[in-house]
């Protein structure tokens, strides 16, 4: 059997992770020196393109047109979060996405209209690496990549298919470069606010964002109700 | 019986009193934003409430990690006292503006007697709530989840990168920085 560099790299990282007892109180981060360079070229193209882009965006387009634009593009990423959520045993999960993705591409005209939220049918956002952690793979290096940004190795394919596949799989070519354009800014756009609080908060942006995304991906895990690690018991551990 | 009662009543009064902890923290924030003045009377209005509030000294120990050991009494309570200013001129930099913001408490959830976690959300105009899930031990706050995120665990990997590339000095230099950027953007136009 022949395989790929690639592959193999994925496929060694994953076997050396997927059975790994690493805490999951802390972001795992084998890779740091590659992935801090890649922050650095990522923050550089932020700061002199995508952030001016969406600062823009957010000024010139209105409020309920932005809304209107993200809901369209996030309502073609429902079907995969429907899958998912079936894929982890979580039937009302999966069942709740696919009547959100029936629902607003109908009375919602094609997505533009958040109708489901409206009638109790909010957005579940699963995704492949949920999945992955749902069947043990709990923990995984961080990865910082262009373009996709914080992730993991675990949780790289499910960001692929959200960010770049899933739109195309339901648009075909009507998902060009023009409307790719318009759903990256339109993303960009509403992290501005997230992205403004850690330039202010941070020391080190790379590790602030790094642990950020472990404790969002931990939060989407465990479906809003993560373990929060009880800092009060850390006293044997930290105070020598 | 009464002591039965008295020991039911008591756990309820101190989980009110927590909630009462957030609210006025709550209403310090919105009275901030509503106040239009400058960044330092903004510090002053909030330096009180944080003080009162918040375990500073718990949360220097945990955002410190191993370094703490390392410090002698007075480090570390120059530490805290350094992490108090750098969360006053936090607030003070950000909550800035009052744009029909409010805060609602949603519960008050007790995990072990003397903690408590008191959930509650931010709402703003045009923009998706926030929730925030406070916790509180013997009434004072040591940790903000703010929509998933912990800022404790925040201040953890902020703070443990910067010690081990500059050393405990280096992350002394580098608050005392954050504090002074969080005041020229505090009164920044």
């Amino acid at each position: 059997m022949h395989l790929r560099p690639v592959w193999l790299v994925v496929l060694l990282s994953l076997s050396g992770c997927a059975g790994r007892e690493v805490p999951q109180t802390e972001a795992y981060d084998p890779w740091e020196g590659f992935n801090r360079h890649s922050y650095a070229v990522m923050d550089v193209a932020d700061r002199a393109a995508l952030r001016p882009l969406a600062r823009g965006y957010a000024a010139v387009v209105p409020a309920p047109v932005r809304a209107g634009i993200g809901n369209f593009f996030g309502n073609l990423r429902v079907p995969a979060s429907a899958v998912c959520g079936l894929l982890q045993g979580k039937p009302a999960r999966g069942g709740t996405d696919l009547a959100r993705f029936i629902i607003n591409t109908t009375l919602g005209i094609g997505g533009l209209f958040d109708v489901a939220s409206r009638v109790g049918l909010p957005f579940q956002d699963e995704d492949i690496g949920q999945v992955l952690a749902v069947w043990g793979y709990k923990q995984s290096r961080a990865l910082y990549l262009p373009v996709l940004g914080p992730t993991t190795l675990r949780d790289l394919p499910g960001d692929i298919v959200n960010r770049l596949l899933a739109p195309r799989w339901l648009l075909g070519d009507g998902y060009g470069w023009e409307a790719a354009t318009i759903d990256t800014v339109g993303q960009r756009a509403s992290l501005l606010t997230a992205t403004e609080a850690r330039d202010s908060a941070a020391l080190d942006p790379y590790a602030f964002t790094r642990e950020a995304n472990h404790q969002r991906r931990l939060d989407r895990i465990y479906d809003g109700s993560p373990p929060v690690e009880d800092f009060l018991e850390m006293d044997d551990i930290d105070a020598r | 019986m009464l002591i039965w009662i008295a020991s039911l009543a008591l756990p309820l009064s101190a989980h009110g009193d927590d909630a009462a902890v957030i609210d006025g923290f709550h209403d310090a924030l919105i009275a901030a934003m509503k106040s239009g003045t400058s960044f330092d009377e903004r510090v002053g209005m909030l330096d009180p409430v944080v003080q009162a509030s918040f375990d500073l000294s718990t949360i220097a120990r945990v955002s410190l990690g191993r370094t703490w050991g390392d410090l002698d009494t007075a480090a570390r309570a120059a530490f805290s006292v350094l992490l108090g200013e750098l969360i006053v001129a936090t607030y003070a930099e950000r909550f800035v503006r009052y744009n029909e913001q409010r805060f609602e408490t949603l519960s008050v959830d007790a995990p072990k007697p003397d903690r408590s976690v008191v959930k509650t959300r931010l709402v703003r105009i045009d923009e998706s709530p926030v929730s925030l899930d406070y916790y509180l031990s013997g009434g004072r706050i040591y940790n903000i989840v703010a929509d998933g995120v912990s800022d404790l665990s925040l201040r953890r990997a902020d703070y443990a990168a910067i010690v081990s590339r500059k050393g405990f000095d280096g992350l002394l230099a580098e608050i005392r920085g954050k504090i002074a950027d969080h005041r020229a953007a505090g009164d920044a136009p």
